[in-house]
């Protein structure tokens, strides 16, 4: 049986194209190595998939009590960002403070005086 | 006692010569650490004898200025140090009784800002609503805990030594000694300040942001 395609489903499609596209190119520019890349791949095809034929997850909406297919997408989806959010927010500090250590040291081995 | 003045810097080329030169003049002996924090044209370093220049490549925010500083004065023989504003809201003849209290025992001294018809109401109502909120959360009351102008003597900065490494660091301090406040002798005394800008300083978004550190602050 051939569903009609909503709005929002061409939306998600576009969007994960898009972000498969994005994956690709920061591949392509060695700024993610090629597990990232599959990893990447793997997410946002499955998110085109799911978005594509939101029925093969219906079994899995009656066990986990979700109404709709997109609304369990969007659950997953804010797990993914608030893990990435944190992952971000440790990375940074991380950063800032070796930031931090090194213009401390250089500045105290550069003193000057007058 | 052997004392240092830890002066931040950031972008203060025309204020920064005249917070110097009078400071060299009341205390020509007093070693004087200048800590450029990154600014966008390097300082020019002033011919007045006897001031340490440091310079941080990029900038990292007052409260790793004031560490710079604290650290290279520990580091080359100071008993403590003085914290003061480079952009001469501070005026260098306290700076005496800073040295007189450390000498007297004080682990902390705070110089907290006198108010004054001058003073912006924002930020009278700012500093009062902040010591009655650090004082419910670390049990210590100083009149004004966003005051830049304050000492510490060498064994304090092992226990209120701070990671806040922009305006937290002044509350971060009083933070720790509010852990430490068994430990530590610390006094306040009044100030006289000049309000030089109004828009310069801690801003809503920093107040906002000591608020919820400070909630952190409390529980780690």
């Amino acid at each position: 049986m051939v569903e009609t395609l909503l709005g929002i489903q061409i939306l998600a499609g576009l969007f994960a194209c898009f972000m498969l596209y994005v994956a690709f190119v920061h591949f392509k520019q060695r700024n993610i190595d090629r597990f990232e890349m599959l990893f990447w791949a793997g997410v946002w095809g499955a998110f085109l998939y799911f978005a594509l034929f939101p029925r093969v997850l219906d079994p899995l909406l009656a066990r986990l009590f979700v109404a709709r297919s997109m609304d369990l997408l969007f659950i997953i989806a804010f797990m993914i960002l608030a893990y990435l959010g944190f992952q971000n927010h440790v990375g940074i500090k991380w950063v800032q403070r070796q930031i931090e250590t090194m213009v401390r040291s250089k500045t105290l081995k550069n003193a000057h005086q007058k | 006692m052997k004392v240092f003045v830890i002066i931040p810097a950031y972008n203060e080329h025309y204020r920064l010569p005249a917070v110097l030169e009078k400071t060299r003049r009341l205390y020509p002996r007093l070693p004087l650490v200048v800590v450029d924090d990154g600014s966008e044209h390097p300082i020019k370093k002033l011919t007045i004898p006897g001031i340490i220049w440091l310079r941080h490549q990029v900038n990292l925010g007052k409260g790793a200025s004031l560490k710079t500083g604290a650290e290279y004065s520990f580091s080359h023989g100071a008993d403590g140090v003085i914290f003061m504003d480079s952009d001469g809201q501070h005026d260098p003849v306290e700076i005496k009784k800073f040295i007189d209290y450390l000498n007297r025992g004080s682990d902390l001294v705070f110089g907290s800002r006198r108010p004054s018809l001058d003073t912006p109401l924002v930020r009278l109502l700012g500093k009062k609503l902040s010591s009655v909120y650090i004082n419910l959360l670390f049990g210590v009351y100083i009149s004004d805990i966003l005051s830049g102008f304050r000492a510490l003597s060498r064994s304090a900065y092992g226990y209120v030594k701070w990671d806040s490494s922009r305006y937290g660091v002044e509350s971060e301090m009083v933070a720790r000694l509010g852990k430490y406040r068994k430990l530590l002798k610390y006094v306040e005394f009044p100030v006289e300040t000049i309000y030089i800008d109004k828009y310069k300083g801690v801003t809503v978004v920093d107040a906002l942001k000591i608020f919820s550190h400070s909630l952190w602050w409390k529980l780690s």
